[in-house]
């Protein structure tokens, strides 16, 4: 069966992100880098920065001189987080078959969809006008048979339009550059290859494409037979959907705080809260991941197994004190904090024979959770 | 009560905010007859709090307050040889990475050995046993219990406040010093063990309601106030001495040394110059005899022998016997330099002569002077402060700040507008600015004592390996040690190198030290030739 895959591709993610909180960023060259830092990088780059010579990982110093009227956006990436998860969750009301490619990036596979929602190009427009609508965001649709042409389909310095349908692979990729292979781009980070191109001048996909199998093997041995397959727009990678496990996340974003004590009534609140969201669910945890992120956007992140299944917040304290001391070792500012429970399983439903004498203080204090969300304090909390 | 027995100035390290001088002020104001200075590990104020006591009239006492893993005490200074029990024993656990408590009995508790302690710490207290012994009472840090315990133990009580700033306002800045300290955040500071927010300076009346069911350890505290005083501790110029010998034999040494090296030094010159010269060694030996300084002159005349290429540098450089003795190569008589300005019989504080070597030698000399005087020989230290922008670093840190933001911002201090966050982390800064962060070492001040050094004043030991004293160079001179500046100079080894070289090629042959730069044979020699690199001669 002749595949359809949909690439979704919001070029310069993290800009337009921010142009949708602050729509003065439009139409202007705009960066997403850490400000009141002279070694800074920048993060991400708008079309029209890039239009000026500026690309990501470039020094924030060196983009400032190349445009002097650059506006430059403080990060927030758990919102690009967030926004990408949502941009998940959109896709997989249209496909179960989608997967991530990073953010505001989905490849989403609708082979054999035709009866349900048309010609490939109107699948595409309805993709674009859901996020458009959802999010405000504007995306770039590349509609294609497999996944290395769909991508290609989408670069806004050769597809001038929005969403791009190509039926054939044929010759579509011959202009590209030759990083716009994969494998490509793999070849290119090993030291004794990267100047094999210039060398060679084998710059575009069709300047691979002219070789033959024998002359590729004798420059590219072991991979010529996935670039001479790849430069002929052939690739059979299939989309791979998310493996996911049920877990609950609960995060909170702070206002920048260096206090232990905040911190853990923070996170003892983010507990209760996703304790409660679990119970309801009537499921039991064996495990959790405890996330942190600094202000100088340090990550640092702790899987905790627990010992058997746990139900209540108040069972795992000991262990949320140990995750939180083993985390937050430095002096810096936390902005971030995230609590995941996982390896969830479903509670049994065999009674017991004796009723737990602190199950309805517990109940009564999930409905007052329930009722007055994050208002009870516990403990530490009362500091 | 009228003495204060437990006070940090900001010469703890990291340790008090107020100077010697602020607390000597206010123990003025408060009607206190004594004040004794008791810095954590170390004597590193003593001479600026004795110089400043003056001023004040209030009697300084000394003092230490000893913080070990095992072991808490705090030392009070009797005499002489108590002061010396105490440099001994501070330099001993400073450079004793396994030093204990028995260590420490074995320096301390001797009978009459000078020292009076009192402590909290139980196992000290106990082991003790021949030197005189307190249980301090300090304001929350004992309970009724412990009073009883002591009382038990037949130890007597002491009323006394820890001291670690003035005012009661003070409290939070010093608790962002502990955090600075303990490399952590505000809420994570530990102040139970040393700390709590009693250590403010009350008033004496504060304290006798405070104490007033303890009659016995106000008496007691006002007695011990009186028996102690360092009468002894002045700026006399402590000589370093010369291979043993009396300065009397020291001064004709030095004469002979200079009258043999005349023919040297003024081999050709005429009669007139000759009888001028004599006038002038007389002179300036009769000032130094006086001053007692022969036997500084020959230690640092070793020291210059220990390298053909020296060169002293500064005043020195006016007197002839500098020259005679060839520390200095300058002719002080033909460029008509003023002895003077080096030494005279009026000028207080003692003569300070720095000499230059090439700066990849002058590590072999330190070397050799310190195998030379064996323990009697260490560098002066550089108290570093906290200041401005290590104030306002270290502040910002406690505070949360990421590195980038706090370098971004300290660089554009003033031309930017600042968040209340950082007017907050200023005001801090402000307030916490001035409090010693560590020691360093001098460039090149070496102080040479006529017995070991360390019953002087407490030595450490620096991270490069050398011995370093506990004060900086105005510490130094007011305590009456006197330093010979020993320093690295690149153009030395330039000069060495091509002498050396032009020796090799065999077409000069150099001697450094009777070089004559104003002889024209000599300049023809160096300038007209195309070697290179002779062009720093």
């Amino acid at each position: 069966m002749k595949r359809t895959i949909d690439f979704l591709n919001i070029a310069s993610f993290m800009v337009e992100v921010e142009r949708v909180k602050d729509p003065s960023l439009k139409t202007r060259p705009a960066v997403v880098a850490p400000l009141n830092s002279d070694s800074a990088k920048v993060w991400d780059a708008s079309f029209e920065a890039k239009e000026c010579g500026i690309r990501k990982g470039m020094e924030l110093a060196i983009a400032r001189r190349l445009e002097r009227n650059l506006r430059i956006v403080e990060p927030n990436p758990d919102l690009y987080n967030s926004i990408h998860k949502k941009l998940l969750h959109q896709a997989s009301r249209l496909t179960p078959l989608f997967e991530s490619a990073g953010g505001g990036k989905i490849y989403l596979d609708f082979t054999g969809f035709d009866k349900l929602y048309g010609r490939p190009e109107d699948f595409a427009l309805k993709v674009k006008k859901s996020i458009s609508e959802n999010f405000s965001l504007s995306p770039r649709m590349g509609v294609a048979p497999n996944k290395l042409v769909a991508k290609a389909a989408t670069n806004p310095y050769l597809v001038h339009q929005d969403i791009f349908w190509v039926p054939r692979p044929g010759n579509f990729l011959d202009p590209f550059p030759n990083h716009a292979l994969p494998v490509i781009k793999e070849l290119k980070q090993s030291p004794h290859l990267a100047d094999v191109f210039d060398d060679l001048n084998l710059l575009t996909v069709q300047d691979l494409k002219s070789l033959d199998l024998l002359s590729l093997e004798a420059i590219f041995p072991g991979k010529h037979e996935l670039i001479f397959q790849m430069a002929r727009g052939i690739d059979h990678r299939p989309v791979i959907p998310l493996k996911r496990e049920p877990s609950i996340v609960v995060e909170a974003h702070l206002d920048e705080t260096n206090s232990l004590n905040k911190l853990w009534h923070t996170l003892l609140g983010l507990a209760d809260q996703a304790f409660a969201q679990m119970r309801a669910k009537s499921y039991l945890t064996g495990k959790m991941r405890i996330a942190l992120r600094y202000c100088d956007y340090k990550y640092l992140e702790r899987v905790a197994p627990l010992r058997g299944r746990k139900e209540y917040a108040h069972e795992v304290t000991a262990e949320l004190e140990r995750s939180l001391g083993y985390l937050f070792t430095r002096r810096t500012s936390v902005r971030y904090l995230m609590l995941e429970l996982m390896d969830l399983r479903k509670k049994e439903t065999q009674l017991s024979l004796f009723d737990d004498p602190n199950k309805p203080l517990l109940d009564a204090l999930d409905k007052i959770n329930k009722k007055f969300p994050r208002k009870l304090k516990f403990g530490r909390e009362l500091i | 009560m009228k003495a204060y027995l437990n006070a940090h100035s900001n010469f703890s390290p990291m340790g008090g905010l107020d100077t010697p001088e602020r607390l000597l002020e206010k123990a003025q104001t408060y009607g206190a007859k004594a004040l004794a200075l008791t810095d954590t590990n170390g004597l590193y104020g003593i001479p600026e709090f004795i110089a400043q006591a003056k001023r004040f009239k209030v009697k300084p006492i000394i003092g230490a307050e000893i913080r070990h893993q095992h072991f808490h005490f705090t030392a009070l200074v009797k005499n002489k040889s108590g002061y010396q029990s105490l440099c001994l024993f501070l330099t001993q656990m400073k450079q004793s990475p396994n030093f204990s408590l028995q260590d420490a009995l074995a320096i301390l508790d001797v009978p009459d050995g000078g020292l009076i302690f009192f402590s909290r710490h139980k196992i000290f207290l106990e082991a003790i046993k021949n030197a005189p012994i307190y249980f301090e009472m300090s304001r929350g840090f004992f309970s009724h219990k412990d009073v009883q315990w002591a009382r038990q133990q037949n130890i007597p009580l002491l009323a006394n406040n820890k001291i670690h700033y003035i005012e009661k306002e003070k409290a939070p800045y010093y608790k962002i010093l502990r955090a600075i300290d303990g490399n952590t955040t505000l809420s994570q500071v530990d102040m139970s063990a040393y700390h709590n927010e009693h250590c403010r300076m009350f008033s004496p009346g504060e304290l006798e309601n405070y104490f007033a069911p303890y009659p016995d350890a106000i008496k007691n505290s006002e007695q011990l106030a009186e028996q102690l005083s360092p009468d002894w501790f002045n700026n006399t110029p402590i000589m370093p001495g010369h291979n043993g010998l009396p300065e009397s034999r020291c001064v004709e040494i030095l004469r002979e040394k200079c009258e043999k090296n005349i023919p040297l030094r003024y081999g050709s010159a005429d009669k007139e110059t000759l009888e001028k010269t004599r006038e002038r060694l007389d002179y300036e030996l009769e000032v130094i005899a006086h001053k007692n300084f022969s036997s500084y002159f020959l230690n640092v005349e070793e020291m210059a022998a220990l390298c053909e290429y020296t060169c002293g540098r500064g005043s020195s450089a006016a007197s002839l016997v500098n020259y005679l003795l060839r520390i200095t190569h300058v002719d002080p008589i033909a460029e008509n330099l003023l002895f003077d300005r080096f030494m005279n019989v009026d000028r207080s504080d003692p003569p300070d002569i720095d000499v230059d070597f090439p700066w990849d030698q002058r590590d072999d000399v330190l070397d050799a002077i310190f195998e030379k005087y064996q323990g009697r020989a260490a560098m002066v230290a550089n108290h570093n402060f906290l200041r401005d922008r290590s104030a306002l670093r270290e502040v910002a840190k406690v505070f949360g700040i990421k590195e980038d933001e706090i370098s971004h911002t300290l660089d554009r201090l003033g031309r930017i507008e600042l968040s209340q966050t950082w007017l907050k982390i200023l005001h801090c800064a402000s307030m916490v600015e001035g409090v010693l962060r560590h020691l360093s070492v001098h460039c090149g001040g070496v102080i040479v004592t006529p017995e070991r050094i360390d019953s002087y004043v407490p030595v450490e030991i620096s991270a490069k390996g050398l011995p370093v004293i506990q004060w900086e160079k105005d510490q130094t001179e007011m305590a009456g040690l006197i330093k010979t500046d020993i320093l690295g100079n690149r153009g030395l080894a330039v000069i060495r190198d091509v002498i050396n070289s032009l020796r090799m090629e065999g077409r000069a042959n150099l001697c450094y030290q009777n070089m004559d730069a104003q002889n024209d044979q000599n300049q023809r020699d160096l300038y007209k030739r195309k070697h290179r690199g002779s062009y720093p001669l």
